[in-house]
């Protein structure tokens, strides 16, 4: 069965509206579950389509083997963040906030906000590209600020506007390339294929303009320093299920917009140009991380700061370009998405139980609160790049092909910044896993809840972390070198 | 020949009004005359469409051209003007870069972009002159954003920006496909009534719109 690639919007837009009339939080809850199962079994059905068979055009839309491998992430991370959802929530009404509305909102909310993500990745135009990542920011503004208060607030006004400066500088990137393509007879069009095509005859001066101002816009969005003010805050005030897909699929989405400009850039004014602006924008990005991971105290805001740190890493393996060096950034794509999201949501499990977010307030936390506890610890050994995870692998492949490329001096910096995020996130997790259990073991999944609710969204994320780490397939071998070839223009 | 001469020669004129239009927003020190400011530089860029739709003879150009007027030079400041009421009453909080400094910053930014675009002129002079402005409006915009305290400001700037990216499609002909377009001004509609709520929610915590009081996620 042949689905066009719009069909992967429609389980998510679907679910949205069912929330309007969904009686109880209960059923929005079920609905969700099996509205967010559906969007991935749409996805991976597409994805399967899309590698075997060349991908063709319609409407502006597409979806390649580079698409379908974000499109499946994001639609994986988004039904373990469903899934985590129904404890979160339940947490609130607790306290007696939120209510049968609060629900439909939050739900409705997040499903839209899958929907912007998944349009991101068969999107075959750089406008509707531009739009979908737009809407990421506008769909997800009041998952941030779901709160509503002042920090909160702060934190999603920040997001809002920093975001959407950012973003419009995209798009004067995006209609720089446009009039590149006007003035060589690429016509009146944004598809990327048909940039791709073009580019060794687009005038490079502008591409080059172009390029500049799109990895300024989308970069901000994918919370590279110095473009990374609004990261932190947000990924911190976010409701734990939030952060988790701000972090795990949000920042991916920005990233291959990025990868997207790369295949067309890297034709017309070559990589030695990019690779200066990736290595530098990569190593600022480990620079600024390295030190707020050190001396950081709330927990959230730690892991948001990792992010900023990984997609610095990932820059760093656009910089060096070698199709090795591409394949291991999509490789780390998909672990660090893995990673992160199952670290957010057991932090979310670690803030339910111990009511703070400082790292000195929580201690124990493996005897105290044992599932979030142990998957945080799993996480982090994950997001610092330990075996058996698939982190593992993707850091030594993009290191070791830095060092290759010549630049021994950065490389050697990228490392050692490496080692010191590495030292800092474990000091400050072990501290809080193990460290001495003074108090009484705290009731985890708290009344009524079951544990599975707590097990089974970081466990989904972390079983294939640890499978890709270990081995990999050699489909799966040979679709991340179809990307790779793709991100080099020539795919 | 001559009608097209005549043609760029009144859009040049309505972008350079619209250009004071920016700089009279440094200017002022009202809220609400900086938001009147920006719709008349909508409208100004509007009308600048409208010359540029009677040139090609697209009829998708004129309805485009209308629903930019109607949105940026209406419904948006009608949004904006309300958050602007209920966050009113209180005394202007002073910018964090004087008034003429401001002005002197905004002619620097021209300065600037002719410098940059210029190289790139080619064989279209006219498109290199629309990025210039283009360019000089969004930094302009981002001026504000980062000069001024109040939330509404912060929006306005916004908004400036989103107009200098409307130059920069002016500048092009509006070559880009129609969807494309109507997706942009939909999200900017979205963009305006997401920071409306935001900010009546923040004066509602706040009981005021200063961003300065929104500084205390640190670390």
């Amino acid at each position: 069965m042949n689905l066009p690639a719009w069909s992967i919007l429609v389980a998510p837009i679907a679910t949205a509206g069912l929330f309007l009339i969904a009686p109880s939080p209960a059923a929005v809850a079920r609905l969700s579950r099996w509205g967010s199962a559906a969007a991935l079994a749409v996805s991976a059905w597409l994805a399967r389509a899309a590698i075997e068979r060349p991908a063709v055009s319609s409407h502006g839309l597409l979806l390649d083997p580079l698409g379908a491998y974000l499109a499946v992430l994001v639609s994986f991370l988004v039904l373990a963040a469903s899934l985590a959802s129904e404890r979160f929530l339940r947490g609130e009404t607790e306290d007696g906030k939120p209510s049968i509305a609060a629900w439909r909102a939050y739900y409705g909310l997040l499903h839209l906000f899958a929907a912007s993500m998944l349009l991101v990745p068969i999107a075959d135009n750089l406008g509707i590209l531009w739009v979908a990542v737009e809407a990421t920011t506008l769909s997800s503004a009041f998952l941030v600020g779901f709160h509503r208060h002042r920090h909160a607030l702060e934190a999603a006004w920040k997001y809002v506007v920093l975001c959407s400066v950012g973003l419009a500088f995209a798009l004067f990137g995006t209609i720089l390339l446009h009039e590149a393509g006007a003035r060589s007879g690429v016509g009146a069009t944004l598809d990327w294929t048909a940039f791709v095509a073009a580019a060794p005859r687009l005038d490079p001066r502008i591409v080059k303009l172009g390029f500049l101002f799109a990895v300024l816009g989308y970069g901000t969005k994918a919370g590279l320093a110095p473009l990374h003010a609004w990261l932190p805050d947000a990924h911190g005030q976010a409701p734990s299920p939030v952060s988790a897909l701000l972090s795990g699929a949000l920042l991916s989405c920005a990233f291959y917009a990025v990868m997207r400009f790369h295949a067309i850039a890297v034709l017309c004014v070559g990589p030695h140009f990019l690779g200066r602006v990736f290595w530098a924008f990569g190593l600022a990005s480990l620079a600024i991380a390295a030190p707020f991971i050190l001396i950081a105290r709330d927990y959230k805001r730690m892991l948001a700061y990792s992010s900023v740190e990984h997609m610095g890493l990932l820059c760093v393996g656009l910089g060096i370009g070698s199709p090795a060096a591409i394949y291991g950034v999509l490789l780390h794509l998909w672990a660090h998405g893995l990673a992160k999201g199952s670290a957010f949501l057991s932090a979310g499990g670690i803030l339910e139980a111990f009511k703070t977010r400082r790292i000195a307030r929580v201690t124990g936390a493996l005897a105290r609160a044992p599932a979030s506890g142990f998957f945080l610890f799993a996480a982090t050994l994950g997001l610092s790049g330990f075996p058996p995870f698939a982190t593992f692998p993707s850091e030594m492949l993009i290191l070791s092909q830095g060092f290759r490329s010549g630049r021994a001096a950065a490389s050697a910096a990228a490392a050692a910044l490496l080692a010191v995020i590495f030292a800092g996130l474990l000091h400050h997790v072990s501290r809080m896993c193990l460290g001495r259990a003074s108090g009484p073991s705290l009731e985890e999944a708290g009344p009524g809840a079951r544990l599975w609710e707590t097990v089974l969204p970081p466990a989904l994320l972390v079983a294939p972390l640890v499978v890709l780490g270990c081995w990999i397939p050699g489909g799966f071998d040979r679709w991340l070198s179809a990307m790779a070839g793709i991100v080099l223009g020539h795919g | 020949m001559g009608a097209l001469t005549d043609m760029t020669r009144s859009i040049a004129f309505l972008c350079a009004l619209a250009l004071a239009c920016a700089f009279g927003m440094l200017a002022f020190r009202n809220p609400r005359l900086s938001l009147r400011a920006y719709a008349a530089q909508s409208i100004l860029l509007g009308l600048a469409a409208f010359s540029l739709a009677s040139g090609a003879g697209e009829p998708a150009l004129w309805a485009f051209a209308a629903l930019a007027v109607l949105i940026k030079g209406f419904v948006v400041p009608a949004i904006l003007g309300q958050a602007a009421e209920a966050s009113g009453s209180e005394r202007a909080p002073s910018p964090f870069v004087s008034y003429p400094l401001s002005m002197l910053a905004g002619a620097g930014f021209a300065l600037l972009s002719y410098a940059v675009v210029g190289p790139l002129a080619g064989e279209r002079p006219a498109a290199a002159r629309g990025f210039a402005l283009a360019l000089t409006l969004m930094q302009m915009g981002l001026w504000i954003m980062v000069s001024r305290r109040r939330a509404l400001m912060q929006a306005l700037g916004l908004l400036v920006v989103e107009n200098g990216l409307f130059v920069a499609a002016l500048a092009t002909g509006f070559g880009m496909p129609m969807v494309v377009e109507l997706g942009l001004a939909f999200d900017l509609l979205v963009a305006v009534g997401v920071l409306g709520i935001l900010i009546s929610r923040i004066h509602g915590v706040l009981s005021s719109a200063d961003t300065a009081r929104l500084n205390r996620l640190r670390g």
